[in-house]
Formats: structure tokens, sequence, C-alpha cells
């Protein structure tokens, strides 16, 4: 029996949208063969969310973790503890998204194929105009909404880069994976349903898109694109932005990166 | 709008493509604000795809009622119909904008949603690939001429019952004939802010033919060329856009 862990990362998550997700993890079809374990790990400033995910997610499905780590950081403990524990496989779920009934058995289906090291679920209704090969599904990069990890990649990466807090980890995950001669793919029939166009630019965001653009820009050895970001962010913020010098990835390295497509790190379809 | 405003929506498949069925069915359970009642008329090859997917998604708990095959009425308490062609897709909010816009004059109107037409390819036992999505003008009082040429556009249009012809149209001629009655019968009105419908490019000319065509390009490009210039020159970009946003703030 194969064992998927799906790893939610919460920071004041509204009830109605962990009922939702809670919902389509119940309609969630799967292989005869697959068993799956989700545990929620909460960035909030305190644990008012723990009876509401017990409620939805099963006793032990709650972790508190006492600060807001970030996306990647956080996504590091639980795949650390998966991984650990002999898990074939590591869903990183956005607590916004409802998955599709359909969408863990396709991602599953994905992630089988040989050398696959992450897959990434179609977003929808808006689809991420990254491209794939519809044959292979093969992608530039995996978006983190619903991305499956598979051992290989962690161990061959050791997961998200930590300095990134949030936006671009996927990306550079993504690229490190490649870099390693892993596969990283999309899985066309796994939708999951992930709504943001709505949501307006704050400067904190913008900020932070800013800052991961400037990151992945020293890491993997484009100075050009690093310093385009990382002026417009002392325009908006009035001082440099944290962190500072990522260690660089080697040169042999840096041909799967994508920097001439700005922070879509792909060409784009639409 | 009152609360749980109910909107029937009828589903019609043109192909064999269950994917197009999968995809429609999941945007409409996930709609938002709304009580929807779908009808799903399929082909014989896909009845069965479709009932399977209605009894999938009804799952998910959305306030949809999912009911395979064709509506022989609306129901009674409808406020609103929708004809969608299978393979169209909507943002979760469309129908409760949409139904705002029927209801905000002192007539209902027939409500018309900014959308987008998307140029697909289809592969065998996958979902069809999106080779490309441009944007479709949209006058603030949108003629049937302006949006007949696509197909599906019945998908963006929102109808108050009293005014939806009472059957659900089959093929694309049954399709213009429901809407020239539907458009006869009052006041039409445009949708306000960003495409909240993805309609499938069922077209088989597309050569450029008209000056809507030339308006479409013209739409697409007012939204790519900013976008372009973002990701070629980010700072120049950033430059542009406050100078637009100071002189814009200086203007009002």
């Amino acid at each position: 029996m194969a064992r998927l862990w799906i790893g939610i990362v919460l920071f004041e998550s509204s009830r109605a949208e962990l009922e939702r997700l809670a919902r389509s993890l119940t309609a969630a079809e799967l292989p005869s063969d697959v068993q799956v374990e989700v545990r929620a790990r909460d960035n909030s400033p305190d644990a008012a969310l723990e009876p509401v995910v017990t409620a939805l997610l099963g006793r032990g499905a709650y972790g508190w973790t006492g600060a807001n780590r970030g996306f990647g950081a956080t996504h590091n403990l639980g795949m650390r503890e998966a991984f650990s524990g002999g898990a074939d496989g590591y869903l990183c779920l956005n607590p916004d998204a409802v998955l599709h009934p359909r969408c863990l058995r396709e991602l599953w289906t994905t992630a089988s194929l040989p050398d696959t090291g992450l897959v990434d679920a179609r977003t929808f209704p808006e689809e991420h105009p990254k491209p794939y090969d519809p044959e292979t599904g093969e992608t530039p990069w995996c978006t983190g909404t619903a991305l499956l990890v598979r051992p290989a990649a962690f161990t061959a990466t050791g997961g998200f880069d930590e300095a990134l807090f949030m936006y671009g980890e996927d990306v550079d995950l993504s690229w490190r994976v490649r870099a390693a001669g892993l596969r990283v793919r999309t899985a066309s029939g796994a939708l999951v349903h992930h709504w943001v166009e709505h949501r307006p630019l704050t400067v904190e965001r913008e900020l932070r898109v800013l800052q991961s653009a400037t990151y992945l820009g020293r890491k993997w050895g484009d100075g050009r694109f690093a310093a385009r970001y990382e002026q417009i962010y002392r325009i908006r913020a009035g001082q440099a932005p944290a962190p500072g010098t990522p260690p660089p990835v080697p040169a042999a390295a840096r041909a799967v990166a994508d920097l001439a497509h700005g922070v879509r790190f792909a060409r784009s379809r639409w | 709008m009152s609360p749980a405003a109910r909107v029937h929506v009828h589903l019609v498949s043109w192909t064999e493509e269950p994917w197009d069925v999968e995809e429609s069915l999941f945007a409409l359970v996930t709609q938002e604000e709304v009580t929807a009642t779908v009808s799903v008329s399929v082909p014989p090859a896909l009845e069965t795809h479709a009932r399977e997917a209605c009894a999938r998604l009804a799952r998910l708990g959305g306030q949809v009622e999912l009911r395979p095959g064709t509506a022989s009425r609306w129901p009674p308490d409808a406020e609103a119909v929708a004809i969608w062609v299978a393979g169209t897709v909507a943002t979760p909010d469309h129908l409760a904008r949409a139904l705002l816009a029927c209801e905000s004059g002192t007539v209902p109107a027939l409500a018309v949603a900014p959308a987008r037409r998307v140029l697909r390819r289809s592969f065998a036992a996958r979902p069809p690939y999106l080779l490309r999505k441009t944007r479709r003008f949209t006058s603030s009082v949108p003629t049937l001429a302006e949006l007949e040429r696509d197909p599906a556009f019945l998908g963006r249009c929102l109808v108050p019952v009293g005014r939806a012809p009472p059957w659900g149209p089959g093929p694309a001629g049954e399709h213009r004939r429901w809407a020239a009655e539907a458009w006869a019968a009052g006041p039409v009105r445009r949708v306000s802010g960003p495409p909240a419908v993805d309609l499938p490019d069922l077209r088989t000319d597309r050569a450029v033919s008209s000056l809507d065509d030339v308006r479409d390009a013209l739409a697409e490009l007012r939204y790519q060329g900013p976008r372009w210039l973002e990701r070629r020159a980010p700072l120049a970009f950033d430059r542009l856009r406050g100078l637009y946003h100071r002189l814009w703030d200086q203007s009002r």
C-alpha cells in the first residue's frame, strides 16, 4: 500500500474555506492501493483553529507551529516527517483550494511515471499560463497550490529554500529538482479550484514578490534580473530587500532556469 | 438580489468530449452566493459520463442541484436562466455578478459578462490543451451580432426568467434563435469588471472579417501590451505605471 501525505499550511484560515477543502478531500477518488494521511500545520498567532481542524480532518491532523515560518519552511517540516516515516509522496495543498474529486488520482498516476520528482495540478478556473507538454506533462516548473513531491525530489534537494518566505519557492524547487535530473510535470487531468484573481495586490504581497524575484535572480546567476527587481523593491519600500545574497547555484545547473519572462518564469500561453 | 437567489443553467454538449462537461460542471458547483440548478444535455455517447460526473461533483456540496437530461421547463423559482455549451467555464462570482447586473435597473435586463475566447487542441483520453486565451471587446450595450460570432456565446449571458424563451436550445442554430427571442424582449446590460467567462473557441472561420474582430484584437492588445512590458522591462513598466496613476489621480 502506497502512502500519500497531504500537508496543509494554515495562517488564520477561515472556517468556510477549511470546510470546502475538507469536503473535497472526503469526495476524493483514490486508487485502491493508496492510503492518505492529512496533516495541517498552523502558523497562526494562536491555536484557535485546532477544534475546527480536528472536527473536519480528524484527531491528530492539527499541529500549531507557534510562529509564522512561511510556506516553504513549514512544508519542509511536514516533508521531513512524512518521508522519514516512509511516505511515497507528499502533497503540498493550499487551504483555500478545492480538489476536483479525481484530482488526487490523476496526480498520483502522473507521479508514478518514471523519473518524476514533482507534479502539479492544473489550477481552475484560471489555469496558470505556463506551458506543459500535453503528452508527457513535462513543464518548466510546478505551482505550489497542489504540488506532489516524490521522495527522490526531497532527497535530492532537501525541499524548499527556506529563505523564500512566500512566492517563488515553488519555481526554485522545480528548477533544483530538474537540475538533479528528475522531471517535473503537470497532471493535466488533475484540477484544483483555486481562485485568487479577485484578491487585490497589496503592498505587502507586491513586496514579497519583488523580494523573491530579487533573490531568485541572485541565486540563479542573473544579476541584471535581480537588479531590476531590487530597484523596484527599493522604490516601493525605501530599503533593500531581505534576505540578502543566497549561495549561488552551480553554473552547470543554471541552464534549467528561465529568467527571460519576468516573474512568470516561463513562456506564457496567454 | 435575494438571499441565495436561484439560477438555472442548461448545459448542452455539442461534442463527445467528456472533459468539457466535467470542467463546466466543476465551474458550476463552485459558484458562490447563488443557488443553482443545472440540467445537462449531452450526446448519447456521453450520457453515462454525464450522470457519473453529476454524482461525483455533487459530493463537493456546493449550492447546486445537478440533473442529467434536458429541463422541460425552467424551474418556477429560478430568477434567471443561462445556457452553457460544454467547455464554458466561469469565475466563482460570475452568476452572482451577472444576476446583480440583471436586477440593477428599473426593468430587469439581460446581462452579458465580459469574456475570453479559448482556443484549445484535443488529445485522446486527455483534457484539451489550452493554446490561447484572448479577450473579447464588449460594447456597453452588447448586440447579438457582436456576440454570436462565438457559437458558445450564450455562456456569457444571463436572462431574467420572464424573458427566457421556454425551451432548451440544442444545436448552434437554436442558440441563435433562442438568443434572438430573448434579445427582442427588453434591455441588455454589460456586466462590469474583468472577464468572468471563458468560452471555448468553436468558430470554423477565424479570419478577421469585421470591425468587431478589430475591436477584439485591440482589446487583447490593450491587456497584453502592459504585461509584455512588465515582463520585458519591469522597471520601465513600474515608472510608467506610477506616472499613469499620478496623472489619473490629478485629473479626478
